[in-house]
């Protein structure tokens, strides 16, 4: 299930709002959970035993990494007892077996489907061989659910966080609806404490309700008209010559705009959700296209992922603290990594690897000549780059990447622009114009200066005013218009 | 939960909570409908349940359907988003685009490897049938659409299919696969029609154009021609095969409907267009009376109605008036006029069909339509056709002519051509 649909918004979050509200405090984790199986069993009925079956193995995991470490300290005390912190550092040989056990595990399933037909059909094509793709679909949000359990076994075992004793609450923890088909990608320790105990608020749902419609809209209103006019571009081109430089470049500012308000407009939803139900989930994205290098845009893009792949690979690797060459090295591993995981294609790895290069171009030297240039010419080299990244990253494969890059520079042989593109561009000049404000903080400045001046209620009764309308704006492109993607079925 | 007393804090919790309890409730509550007049469909119903069903996330997808299709205030939704690209200044809506002097335009693409398919199979059902029988006269019109004859009114650069392109490659397929059939393209005689004074292309503003849409070739709310645009091809095709059209003056001219709003205004709901005028053209001299035999169900070819006029005023009073013309789509149907000829017309269609039939039936005594979205290419005889076996298990036979008649978009996308090689003549 999606969150911009008619289903979750009108049958299943009433239900599942009014279940968790009737649910007596000790309960309300079970109906979250249950949910939260309705919700992914939705969209897929079969691949949702694959994450019960990766709950339950990483729970039992965490409880016998636990009692590892617990035995390790031999202290005889119950000093690991409960939901307090245990404090190891990995002393425990047992412990360690059972952590690399545990990331093995994880790493097979998450490797097995996602990348088995990618390596698959790599290994037969560089040795000639005929093996047969498994030909698995990708378990939905395989990659979040995944990094989410890693998270609780690593920091279990580096004694970070306690260790979780109850299946239903570490089963709502990792497939907790919100946030689990697009992130963010919630660290165990984020909301270990909350799982046990949270408080729930009007107040505090009156937050999420305005951040969960402001996501709705981005992501139906704005995310999804956008996403017409990226495809209505790319099938400009009739068969055989390419599409014209001007129908690329709508394209792909496009869908620039399509995957910064689409994701991130899951992203509020997801918080605003989670605020419903008394978490706080952390904050995924903040303004990233306001950014002045490439180095700000990773701070501000996906925070949660870029973070998850520092605290558990780039610092493990040894991060800075072992040299240039070696933090340059993990850079590059970490880049990799981070384009991988967007997908079993070589575009995604090219795309992460580009961003790697650029990263590391800026620690060595872009970033200290970018200091003396002005705001205007860094906003542009940097939107430059990320404009023509998403060139790669929208390719459905590397062949097609490198076409659009072609198409883009005007190499394809396609024309200089035609009536496809010279047409969008009239069509949807406003639409650009309001997406762009809409990709800076400005709106929201805005909105604080103005009811800054508001008495309190006054202010409160047009915030009311303005999500019922954006609620029901929505509702109306929902019911009109079957065109309603969904971006991340290749994470 | 606990409360706070503070309403800035807690007022849109309730909102919220209101709106999509509200909401759901209501929708719960609110009565089903099988069909949207206004969007002139059938809506989803209720999705079956079962183990399998749900095992391959087939009830899941047609519960999203059904939710979407029994929405309370459905069409006022519509409306608002109609409203809304409007209000950026869009010129389409998705669905079609939003042409001047009032004019919608179907938003559409054509596939070639279905074209080729769709060449294909008419080609082969066309040779086999001249095998059988060479004084067959096999022709083909495949008529333009609105966007293709009246660009002008398309916003500028609406980027279309090219329909000119499609018709040309049409011709050249059949011609070098079928030697003796005879092609129609009738683009340029509309085009011509449409850009003649006193024609299409008025310098004057839609308002003055004639309340009876003389001369209009197209509805603007509708992806249907006209009889006036269906007339000019007729004529061009009576001549290319042959036959004397009746001349315009031979006909009087009659407004039936000036309410028409069709399909195109059902893709945007809320755009406020002016109706359509409906015309028919009477012969002067009537042509003697005419039988019609129509099947209104293929798999029961005991379930059939007789009428003798090929317009059925009772569609004028609902959303879908097209109908008026033949009734609208049925499976087959069988016209035997006062025509003494011989000749004996089988007719395969689409809907631009229906309101030419009438000049059609001016040069044959006897014709079998058929709609291959409805009748699969099952042919059963009339009631009295001798050609036939009573028992309706063979097909007529003696044809003398056969015709294909299909406007160029829904030539290239109708996949129940592939029901030609089910269609037997005997």
């Amino acid at each position: 299930m999606i969150f911009s649909s008619l289903v979750f918004l009108f049958y299943f979050l009433p239900v599942v709002l009014a279940l968790y509200t009737l649910a007596p405090r000790r309960g309300k984790n079970a109906v979250l959970f249950a949910a939260s199986l309705l919700f992914y069993a939705w969209g897929e009925p079969v691949y949702v035993f694959l994450m019960l079956f990766s709950i339950l193995a990483n729970y039992l995991l965490g409880l016998s990494i636990h009692r590892a470490l617990a035995g390790g300290t031999k202290t005889g005390l119950n000093a690991a007892e409960g939901a307090e912190t245990t404090g190891h550092q990995g002393t425990s040989p047992a412990a360690r077996r059972r952590l690399i056990l545990a990331c093995a595990l994880n790493l097979a399933l998450l490797g097995f489907f996602k990348y088995a037909g990618f390596f698959i059909a790599n290994l037969n094509l560089a040795l000639g061989l005929h093996i047969a793709d498994p030909d698995l679909p990708l378990p939905l949000g395989i990659s979040f659910y995944t990094f989410q359990a890693m998270s609780y076994i690593i920091d279990l075992y580096r004694g970070k966080v306690a260790v979780q004793k109850s299946f239903v609450a570490f089963g709502t923890y990792v497939a907790l609806f919100p946030q689990l088909i697009a992130g963010p990608i919630v660290r165990f320790q984020t909301i270990a404490e909350e799982l046990t105990l949270r408080s729930h608020s009007l107040a505090g749902f009156s937050q999420g309700a305005l951040r969960f419609t402001a996501g709705l809209g981005k992501k139906v209103l704005l995310a999804n008209s956008a996403g017409a006019v990226f495809e209505q571009a790319m099938q400009s081109g009739g068969a055989g010559s390419g599409i014209s430089v001007l129908s690329a470049w709508i394209g792909v500012l496009a869908f620039t705009m399509q995957i910064y308000f689409d994701f991130s407009g899951y992203s509020d939803m997801a918080i605003g959700l989670g605020r419903m139900f008394g978490f706080h989930f952390p904050e995924n994205f903040n303004y990233p296209y306001i950014s002045q290098s490439i180095t700000e845009f990773w701070r501000r893009w996906h925070i949660t992922l870029s973070s998850w792949f520092r605290e558990y690979v780039y610092i493990p690797l040894g991060g800075n603290r072992r040299g240039t060459l070696l933090q340059l090295r993990n850079i590059a591993a970490v880049w990799a990594l981070t384009g991988i995981w967007h997908g079993a294609s070589w575009n995604f790895l090219v795309w992460g690897v580009y961003f790697g290069v650029l990263l590391i171009a800026e620690k060595l030297f872009l970033l200290q000549a970018l200091q003396r240039a002005p705001a205007l010419l860094r906003h542009v080299y940097t939107m430059f780059f990320v404009i023509v990244s998403w060139a790669v990253f929208s390719a459905d494969d590397l062949s097609g990447a490198a076409a659009f890059l072609a198409s883009l520079s005007g190499l394809s042989g396609g024309p200089l622009s035609d009536g496809t593109g010279l047409y969008l561009l009239q069509n949807h000049a406003l639409f650009f114009l309001l997406l762009m404000i809409g990709s800076t903080p400005l709106p929201r400045r805005l909105w604080i200066r103005v009811s800054g001046g508001l008495p309190q209620t006054a202010a409160g009764l047009v915030r009311s005013a303005g999500m019922a309308a954006v609620l029901l704006l929505s509702v109306a492109y929902l019911v009109s218009s079957s065109y309603n993607p969904f971006l991340y079925f290749r994470f | 939960m606990k409360k706070k007393c503070d309403p800035c804090a807690v007022l849109p919790a309730l909102v919220f909570i209101a709106l999509i309890a509200g909401i759901s409730l209501w929708n719960i509550l609110l009565p089903r409908k099988d069909f949207s007049e206004m969007e002139n469909r059938s809506l989803a119903a209720f999705p079956q349940l079962s183990f399998e069903q749900i095992r391959s996330g087939k009830w899941m997808s047609e519960f999203d359907d059904y939710a979407s299709d029994q929405f309370l205030f459905r069409d006022g939704f519509m409306k608002i988003k109609t409203a809304a690209d409007l209000s950026l200044l869009r010129q389409d809506n998705g669905r079609v685009y939003f042409g001047k002097d009032g004019y919608l335009f179907p938003i559409s693409q054509i596939d070639e490897t279905q074209e080729t398919a769709a060449l294909k199979l008419v080609s082969d059902f066309a040779a086999k049938a001249l095998e059988r029988d060479p004084r067959l006269r096999l022709s083909v019109l495949l008529a333009p659409t609105a966007q293709s004859v009246l660009s002008d009114k398309l916003p500028p650069h609406a980027p279309v299919s090219d329909e000119p392109a499609a018709l040309r490659r049409a011709a050249d397929f059949l011609h070098a696969a079928v030697p003796g059939l005879i092609f129609t393209d009738p683009l340029a005689q509309l085009r011509s029609a449409a850009s003649a004074p006193g024609g299409e292309d008025p310098a004057g503003e839609y308002e003055d154009e004639p309340a009876d849409g003389e001369g209009q070739l197209y509805y603007r709310t509708d992806h249907h021609w006209t009889t006036d645009g269906a007339y000019l091809a007729y004529r061009q095709w009576a001549q290319d095969n042959g036959f004397t059209p009746a001349s315009r003056d031979s006909f009087q001219r009659e407004t039936v409907s000036h309410s028409f709003l069709g399909t195109n205004q059902a893709k945007a709901p809320g755009y406020t267009v002016l109706p359509d005028p409906i015309a028919v053209y009477t012969p002067k001299e009537p042509a003697g009376p005419c039988r019609i035999t129509v099947w209104k169900d293929a798999a029961d070819p005991a379930e059939i109605e007789i009428r003798d006029s090929f317009y059925d005023p009772a569609f004028l009073k609902t959303k879908d008036q097209y109908a008026y013309f033949l009734g609208g789509n049925d499976p087959q149907m069988h016209v035997e006029t006062s025509v003494k000829n011989g000749r004996k017309l089988l007719l395969i269609k689409d809907s631009y069909a229906n309101c030419m039939v009438p000049f059609l039936a001016l040069h044959f005594e006897e014709i079998y339509i058929t709609d291959l979205r409805y009748s699969h290419g099952k042919l059963l005889p009339a009631p009295g056709d001798g050609t036939g076996d009573a028992a309706g298990g063979v097909s007529p036979a003696g044809f003398t002519d056969v015709m294909f008649l299909y406007n160029i978009e829904s030539f290239s996308s109708d996949k129940n051509l592939a029901y030609l090689t089910q269609l037997k003549l005997n």
